[in-house]
């Protein structure tokens, strides 16, 4: 991030400011549609982490932490869109359909499958941790500074969620092939 | 699975998927960020485009002019009335020995005065109250001449010649020589301008960053010679200017057990807090942080906070504090609490810290944890935070009952 950019943007410069949401907006886009997992909701989650970052940019003391600043507002914002929601449909999503190569592509998107609807059962503080620790690469630590939570917090938190995604893995694993493909099919 | 194949999936599942935000959904941003107020927009807008507060003070100016001239009696206008310049050396003075020294409170100057004179200090901001003489430390002399003093700080980009031009153009025949033009005048040793109007007579003059306009409303002949009397005694002492307001309307939280007092500048000043403050189990940071805070904007760069919520039992508040009290202010003072330096608020030993950009005070009362908020753009905000702390009133009895829980059968 330019710090340049966002000193003027502390100081009031909206042009600035714009130039870090053009800047900005897909990257944090992205993040919030892992955690939400709907486009529609992550770039309302967005748009509200933008919106508060100029409003509460003054507050902001350092201007090299603006990273860790927003993306902690993103997770929050995210909260709230995941709290907005009073349940989520856990078919909505299609399956990709065009993933990486690899040898055996079925079972990748089985793979896919199975993480899809496990992340779906997870709390929207798991599905953050796991987003920021396996998605952004953020030590466990890193998310629980910039999150201000404690490290104990996110740890049980991905130790959770890991032991879910797990799980689900686990019973994909147990249905035959042969019901994969038919259902693929 | 093992682990390192169960991470490679899970990176691969979690780079799968769209990759940027969509262009309505962008602009849609920008276009929701042009309309929204930055926390603290409205002060470097205000510093940027003083027209308001030049407007103001211009008014005030105009109307204390008006008022003037309309409180005194008109008598004819002395014979070098249309002079706009040199003082009147050849009109005798008769008035007496200024032997008491008036020490404005707001205003940042001392005057000498009669020893008689009824004395009516300022008591508020210049241009901020609807009683423009609010902002004007009075003299009245009894001797058809009353003298007047304001000042305010000077903003960047204000000029002082365009808001004595202002005041004086409406003003009636006589004042209408811009302030660029008219003679100076020496006050205190700094170089001013001074005008004659009929019954009025304005010097203005800069010290310190901050401006001055002195005024004698009379209805004396000898008028100028009078005023330059008053203005030899004037002592200019900026550093001493208080430019906070006074805090005149009272506010009770609806939710979180205290009052306070502040400048009432309209429906937009004070924003009550809508739900509890719960540090210990709500996010430090989210959408509707502010909802738990009442916010006093003040529109002086200043803006104010506070909440509070109950002390659970068996902590260390200092501990507590540090954990769950401190992450709220982002980038925050990061000073340990049992670190900080002492403050007394409402009679309860709390403490306080200075921050970069603001000023933070804890204290805690009848089982409750309370915390105050100052962030401020102002070399003055410690004095500004200790005269709202002054009006706090803490009312723990009085705080929202905690979100409920379920309740056990009876």
């Amino acid at each position: 991030m330019d710090l340049a950019l966002v000193e003027a943007a502390r100081s009031g410069d909206e042009e600035a400011f714009a130039s870090i949401v053009r800047g900005s907006a897909d990257r944090l886009f992205v993040v919030a549609h892992r955690i939400l997992r709907d486009v529609g909701r992550a770039e309302d989650a967005v748009q509200h982490t933008l919106v508060i970052a100029w409003r509460e940019l003054p507050k902001l003391r350092e201007a090299e932490r603006f990273e860790a600043w927003i993306h902690r507002i993103l997770v929050h914002a995210c909260y709230a869109e995941a709290k907005r929601a009073s349940k989520w449909s856990a078919n909505v999503v299609a399956l990709p359909i065009d993933g990486p190569a690899t040898p055996d592509a079925t079972h990748d998107i089985v793979t896919r499958d199975a993480l899809d609807r496990g992340f779906r059962r997870l709390p929207t503080e798991q599905r953050a941790a796991f987003v920021l620790h396996h998605h952004l690469g953020w030590s466990v630590a890193e998310i629980a500074e910039n999150l201000g939570v404690p490290t104990e917090t996110i740890r049980s938190r991905l130790r959770y969620a890991t032991a879910t995604l797990r799980a689900a893995l686990d019973a994909d694993a147990r249905t035959t092939s042969t019901e994969l493909r038919e259902r693929m099919a | 699975m093992n682990e390192s194949d169960f991470d490679l999936a899970a990176r691969a599942w979690l780079d799968d998927g769209p990759t940027g935000m969509s262009d309505r959904a962008v602009l849609s941003t920008l276009d929701e960020i042009h309309t929204a107020r930055q926390r603290r927009a409205l002060w470097p807008a205000w510093r940027a485009t003083p027209v308001s507060i030049v407007a103001r003070a211009a008014s005030a100016v105009v109307l204390v002019v008006a008022v003037g001239l309309i409180a005194i009696t008109v008598l004819p206008v002395q014979p070098d009335g249309s002079s706009a310049g040199g003082p009147s050396a050849a009109v005798p003075v008769d008035f007496p020995d200024l032997t008491t020294t008036f020490v404005s409170p707001r205003n940042g100057f001392s005057v000498r005065h009669p020893e008689r004179a009824g004395l009516t200090p300022a008591t508020q901001i210049w241009g901020l109250s609807d009683r423009v003489n609010d902002g004007f430390d009075v003299v009245e002399t009894g001797l058809a001449a009353v003298f007047q003093g304001v000042s305010t700080e000077r903003r960047e980009g204000a000029s002082v010649d365009a808001l004595v031009d202002d005041a004086i153009e409406d003003a009636p025949d006589g004042c209408a020589a811009p302030r660029s033009e008219p003679a100076e005048i020496t006050i205190d040793g700094q170089s001013g301008r001074i005008v004659e109007c009929p019954n009025q007579v304005v010097a203005t003059v800069i010290d310190g960053g901050r401006r001055y306009l002195f005024a004698l409303s009379h209805d004396r002949a000898d008028a100028r010679a009078v005023f330059d009397t008053f203005a030899a005694t004037i002592d200019l002492t900026p550093d001493t200017a208080v430019d906070f307001p006074d805090l005149t309307t009272t506010f009770v939280s609806p939710t979180n057990g205290f009052s306070f007092k502040y400048l009432d500048r309209g429906p937009a000043t004070i924003t009550p807090a809508k739900e509890p403050w719960d540090p210990a189990n709500q996010p430090p940071i989210e959408i509707d942080f502010d909802d738990r805070f009442d916010a006093v904007e003040t529109g002086l760069a200043a803006y104010l906070e506070g909440a509070s919520t109950p002390i659970p039992d068996g902590v260390s508040i200092d501990d507590w504090v540090d954990e769950y009290v401190t992450p709220i202010s982002a980038g925050g003072c990061g000073v340990p609490r049992s670190q900080q330096a002492l403050i007394t608020i409402d009679g309860q030993s709390g403490r306080i810290v200075e921050c970069h950009n603001g000023i933070q005070a804890t204290v805690d009362a009848g089982g409750r944890f309370y915390l105050f908020i100052l962030s401020a753009d102002r070399s003055d905000a410690r004095a500004f935070f200790d005269t709202w702390i002054a009006t706090i009133d803490l009312r723990p009895e009085d705080a929202a009952a905690p979100p409920s829980t379920p309740s056990e059968a009876p």
